[in-house]
């Protein structure tokens, strides 16, 4: 009769106050809105976002004109070669150069930046040659 | 009081009650209320987070400087929450650090959830929140980079208001133990109050109180058990007044009997006598059946006196008649009137003055000498002693004493001591009287064996002359 009431008063006992818990999930990353382009720069070995909140140019130029002395400095490079163009089309990107002769972080870096909301799959096109329809990974 | 009396049972009943109802009352709606307290300031420190994360964008560089963590770090952290910004192997905090994430956090929020988790650094609980940075774009979909966000809150606040509920909790159940208690001893009182009278009550009765009776009240089972009680009592109550009177009436009726006998035996006795007398006159069997009526009329006179002597006690109409008197000289007295002089040997010191009736103390003597006289085997002794206030007088004789299953009953009316001897000269009442006697006279009368030997009847008497100093 007396030992579950002992047992039961010590867990009450140990119940009480806040005491630590496990991990409790929530729902999704919460993300940040941003009304300026994002674009795609190679930081070991990988296509990763850029952001200049104070740059408003279009993404595929940004793109073209490469890192900043202050990207470079924190160990950001690009791999498309320099002096390439690249211009929007209804099916993806036409660049300017040889597209079969781009490696292929320069490719996650061309399909990443230009993919948008609306779009599956990005085709990248140049005289003659074509790689694609491709995904941002 | 006992250990586990009612009261202690019916106590540890109702006080088990109301801690059992208390704890599960109380503990349910405080687990309740302390998880809905928890979980509501969690949530909102969750939702103020990710409020404040939405406006870092004039702000948000990708990838960020070390300068840029410290900015953020700045933007989210406020007076209740300290904020940390882990990118890669850089980070920026001002009290939390990196060490102090648990690694199960880190995982959970590497898979692209918040995560948040209590934790108790330094003793104090302290809410952790954890997310990864997204960021959506004007041109993209939205995407998750490497900065992770976390954020810690202190939950003393939350501590302090779910400890009050704790200790309101606790006043609760002590008030409700008390208020049970209270209920306990007032119901144990309500049941032992009845069952005391029935106790005192059957005490009473059985003392020998038989107007004892219980009150009855209410309509419970005790109740019932009092009412019962006194139905018993009133039933007992009749038949042993029954009893006494029949047996009143019988003691009555050997009183009348006696006394009716008186008058004719006192004629026959007179008649007798006379047969007695012209006995050696007639011949033969005329003589005998003269010789056998007179001697049986004497032991019927005998019985006749012994019968109205003892209805006498029995009603409480005997009487001492008290004299100033020296107990030797009364002794002598009677061992001459009854001529055992010779036989007995005595050992009376003289001046043992004592007050008394000498008329009833020569029965007793003369019953006790004579039966040692009669049935003993001499020398029978006669030995007084005295003490200030009571004195002794020794009747023994050197026979072969009385069986101890006789003891005990020596003094009754009619009890033969001696199976075989079914006609003697005794009425069977000598001892009896002898003893009412000297109950009478507020004393002892008490037979025993002499250890060498021989019955030794003690006669102890007190000598009543304070009351004349």
């Amino acid at each position: 009769m007396r030992v579950p009431l002992v047992i039961t008063v010590v867990l009450l006992a140990a119940g009480c106050g806040v005491r630590p818990s496990g991990v409790i999930t929530g729902l999704q990353a919460p993300t940040v809105e941003v009304p300026v382009s994002g674009f795609y720069l190679v930081s070991q070995g990988k296509a990763t976002l850029v952001v200049r909140p104070d740059d408003t140019r279009s993404a595929l130029d940004l793109l073209a004109d490469g890192p900043s002395a202050g990207e470079l400095s924190l160990g950001f490079t690009t791999e498309i070669p320099p002096g390439t163009k690249m211009t929007p089309v209804p099916q993806g990107v036409e660049v300017s150069t040889d597209v079969t002769a781009l490696s292929a972080v320069a490719v996650d870096q061309i399909v990443c930046t230009a993919t948008t909301p609306g779009s599956a799959a990005v085709t990248l096109v140049s005289t003659g040659k074509s790689r694609g329809p491709l995904t941002c990974p | 009081v006992r250990a586990w009396g009612l009261r202690a049972r019916l106590l540890l009943a109702f006080v088990l009650l109301g801690v059992i109802t208390t704890v599960a009352v109380s503990g349910t709606s405080y687990v309740l209320a302390r998880d809905a307290v928890l979980v509501k300031t969690q949530d909102v420190a969750v939702v103020e987070l990710t409020d404040q994360i939405a406006k870092l964008y004039p702000r948000l560089t990708l990838p960020p400087s070390q300068a840029d963590l410290t900015l953020w770090a700045g933007a989210l952290s406020d007076r209740e929450d300290s904020a940390l910004i882990v990118h890669g192997g850089q980070s920026s905090g001002n009290t939390l650090e990196v060490a102090t994430i648990p690694a199960e956090l880190r995982q959970k929020v590497a898979s692209g959830y918040v995560g948040w988790q209590r934790l108790s650094l330094d003793g104090a609980p302290v809410l952790v929140i954890g997310t990864r940075l997204g960021v959506t774009p004007k041109n993209g979909a939205p995407r998750l980079t490497d900065v992770e966000v976390y954020s810690a809150r202190s939950l003393l606040p939350e501590q302090q208001s779910i400890d009050r509920l704790a200790t309101n909790a606790w006043r609760l159940g002590v008030l409700s133990v008390a208020l049970a208690a209270l209920l306990a001893l007032l119901a144990a009182r309500g049941v032992l109050r009845p069952v005391r009278e029935l106790g005192a009550a059957a005490h009473r009765l059985g003392e020998g109180d038989l107007g004892a009776r219980a009150q009855v009240g209410g309509s419970d089972e005790l109740a019932d058990v009092a009412r019962t009680f006194n139905t018993t009592a009133e039933s007992l109550e009749k038949h042993v007044g029954e009893l006494r009177r029949m047996e009143s009436d019988a003691r009555r009726f050997v009183a009348d009997v006696s006394h009716e006998l008186r008058t004719p035996l006192a004629a026959m006795t007179a008649v007798a006598d006379v047969l007695d007398e012209e006995a050696p006159n007639l011949s033969g069997d005329a003589a005998t059946a003269a010789r056998l009526v007179s001697q049986e009329t004497h032991n019927l006179t005998r019985l006749v006196n012994d019968l109205v002597e003892i209805s006498r006690f029995d009603s409480g109409t005997a009487a001492l008649v008290f004299d100033e008197v020296d107990v030797a000289e009364v002794v002598r007295a009677t061992l001459r009137v009854r001529g055992w002089s010779d036989e007995v040997q005595t050992d009376l010191p003289p001046g043992v003055l004592a007050r008394l009736d000498p008329r009833r103390l020569d029965v007793v003597l003369a019953n006790l000498i004579g039966n040692a006289v009669r049935h003993g085997t001499p020398p029978v002794s006669v030995v007084l002693s005295a003490e200030p206030d009571q004195l002794t007088i020794e009747v023994a004789d050197r026979g072969p004493g009385l069986r101890p299953a006789v003891l005990p009953q020596v003094f009754d009316r009619f009890y033969k001591a001696d199976g075989a001897r079914t006609r003697s000269e005794g009425s069977g009442l000598g001892l009896a009287i002898a003893w009412e006697n000297v109950r009478l006279h507020g004393g002892v009368l008490v037979a025993d064996n002499r250890p060498d030997g021989g019955a030794v009847f003690t006669l102890r008497l007190p000598r009543r002359l304070e009351a004349e100093r």
